[in-house]
């Protein structure tokens, strides 16, 4: 990537800064906009905010995704209580 | 019958009611659990610091002061559990480095097959490795923040920190993450 460019009002630079907030969903709607017009019309920032996008999406279903403790754990564990 | 709110529970908890207290650990065991397995080496480890967790939980119920959710206040003890059981050695922040140099080692700029790319994320493991990779700070924040019920203001407050800061950090450890996952997939 040669130099950050200004699309739709915004650098890629500004777009790379604003990238949680914006698959966060908590960008100000001009910037959101921005970003959002920017996306589609630069290539590099589309390919790498969608990359980013679907790592968080990944991770956040794989952390949503039960993970219980072994039922000795939960025994060892309500004992240690018994005796606190 | 509807099930009590955990202030309630808490407070029965607080005043020797092992039955409300045993409802607590019912409900937020999972949580403790999921982050003390990452912010630990192994499950022995993250055990132990759950146990400890929930045993200050309950000889300091009646030190809760209310703020926050009651599960909140859980994973904040699991954090200090943990850290007593972590070498601190790679396990202290990366130093700052400049957001586009994050970026780069992420990918930013680079022409890559967005399939073969998509296919490999598909792999869970792929990812797990990816997690591993990270210091436990950069792993905290993101499973603190991902976690269900736990939104950015909720996540700031835990780590003691203001919202910007916050944002700051899980945009950086998020960064991180994108590289891990680069370099897992290039391992591969």
């Amino acid at each position: 990537m040669p130099e950050p460019r200004l699309i739709a009002g915004i650098r890629c630079d500004e777009v790379l800064t604003h990238l949680s907030d914006y698959i966060d969903g908590v960008t100000a709607p001009d910037i959101g906009d921005a970003i959002e017009a920017h996306l589609s019309e630069c290539g590099w920032c589309e390919e790498f905010g969608g990359r980013f996008a679907r790592t968080v999406t990944l991770l956040r279903a794989s952390l949503r995704e039960p993970e219980e403790p072994a039922p000795d754990v939960t025994r060892r564990l309500m004992a240690a209580l018994e005796e606190a | 019958m509807i099930a009590p709110p955990d202030r309630d529970l808490l407070t029965a908890a607080a005043g020797g009611d092992r039955g409300a207290f045993a409802a607590i650990v019912d409900r937020h065991q999972a949580a403790v659990w999921r982050l003390a397995r990452a912010l630990t080496h192994s499950p022995v480890e993250a055990e132990d610091a759950m146990q400890e967790a929930f045993v200050a939980a309950w000889k300091g119920a009646q030190s809760w002061d209310g703020r926050g959710s009651v599960r909140s206040w859980l994973l904040t003890l699991t954090r200090h559990a943990t850290f007593r059981h972590l070498r601190r050695r790679a396990g202290e922040p990366p130093r700052f480095e400049p957001l586009d140099t994050l970026a780069r080692s992420a990918g930013w700029g680079e022409q890559v097959d967005p399939e073969s790319l998509a296919a490999a994320l598909e792999r869970r493991v792929i990812l797990q490795r990816a997690l591993a990779r990270l210091s436990p700070a950069d792993r905290e924040i993101l499973i603190l923040r991902e976690l269900e019920e736990l939104e950015g203001a909720a996540v700031a407050e835990l780590l003691d920190v203001s919202l910007p800061a916050m944002k700051s950090r899980l945009h950086r450890a998020r960064l991180r993450l994108v590289a891990a996952v680069r370099e897992e997939v290039a391992d591969a």
